[in-house]
């Protein structure tokens, strides 16, 4: 039996699809920061090195990241259009869906630039994604990430938590920010005391902020789209 | 809470984004509110009662019975 436009859920995605989508987008945003990072700092070493000469194992390496960087963004983009196409199918979107959307993209598009700064200006040799996070910079690119992050980003955030979510995605994002802000209350204590008892490594601040937003993330996804 | 929402908008045939549009929220919203997931603030559930014409205990129910 054919279904209804009344009988339709065009909430249009099954949560797990939903998440699936979103979970391999952001491993390819990862992956494509983590593999760029590794070849720009491949790079980086190799012109300042005056006797360097690239090898064929250099080369093979190199054109592994390049290939690696490729399968993300391909991944990525796939994914995408896979969320457009359910989106689509599942109906028109209302005005106040798109105003979201476009907010989103905005976001999306700050990250990405903050995200590659991050990978052609830090100063160490990206050999983890995870040196993005934590290495030196200098001091004129941490004054402008910093502007980016503490100004554009809240700017961002405050006008779409007052101006474009509806009150279910509200509730859902306050949900998410009372259980991260509750995670960080107490695991950031828990493994403080634990590092002063000897019993495990010192607490890393960057670790514990990405646990944080994850937790924030994560529970907001869940309650908005279960 | 149980509520009445879908039949109301079936009586319309109105698609959820229909009544989304009508309510200023989004399709995830109308659908949370008719499976019961979210139940909406005092402010929307009178909008809703307003654009149905029907008093808000027409609509939603809370499960407990009058005295």
């Amino acid at each position: 039996m054919m279904e209804s436009a009344v009988d339709k859920d065009e909430t249009g995605r099954g949560f797990a699809a939903l998440a699936g989508r979103i979970a391999l987008i952001a491993l390819a945003a990862i992956g494509v920061l983590g593999g760029a990072g590794l070849i720009v700092g491949f790079l980086t070493a190799f012109s300042e090195d005056p006797n360097g000469t690239l090898s064929m194992r250099d080369i093979a390496i190199l054109a592994g990241a390049a290939l690696f960087v490729l399968g993300c963004l391909y991944g990525g983009w796939r994914a995408i259009r896979s969320m457009r196409a359910a989106d689509v199918a599942a109906g028109v979107p209302t005005p106040r869906e798109n105003r979201n959307r476009l907010v989103r993209v905005v976001a999306g598009l700050l990250g990405a630039v903050i995200g590659l700064v991050l990978v052609l200006h830090h100063d160490t040799p990206a050999s983890s994604p995870l040196a993005l996070l934590d290495g030196p910079l200098s001091p004129v690119i941490a004054i402008v990430l910093a502007l980016l992050v503490g100004v554009l980003t809240p700017a961002l955030s405050l006008y779409w938590y007052l101006r474009v979510v509806d009150e279910q995605e509200a509730a859902a994002y306050d949900k998410g920010a009372l259980v991260a802000i509750h995670a960080f209350w107490v695991g950031a204590p828990v493994w403080w005391l634990l590092w002063r008892g000897g019993l495990v490594a010192a607490p890393d601040g960057v670790l514990i902020y990405v646990a944080t937003a994850v937790i924030a993330t994560v529970i907001w996804f869940w309650a908005k789209y279960r | 809470m149980k509520n009445r929402l879908k039949v109301l908008r079936a009586e319309r045939n109105w698609s959820q984004a229909d009544l989304a549009v009508r309510l200023d929220v989004s399709r995830q919203a109308v659908n949370a509110v008719e499976t019961g997931k979210y139940d909406p603030s005092l402010p929307l559930a009178f909008k809703i009662a307003r654009l149905f014409d029907l008093p808000i205990e027409e609509i939603f129910d809370d499960g407990e019975r009058r005295g």
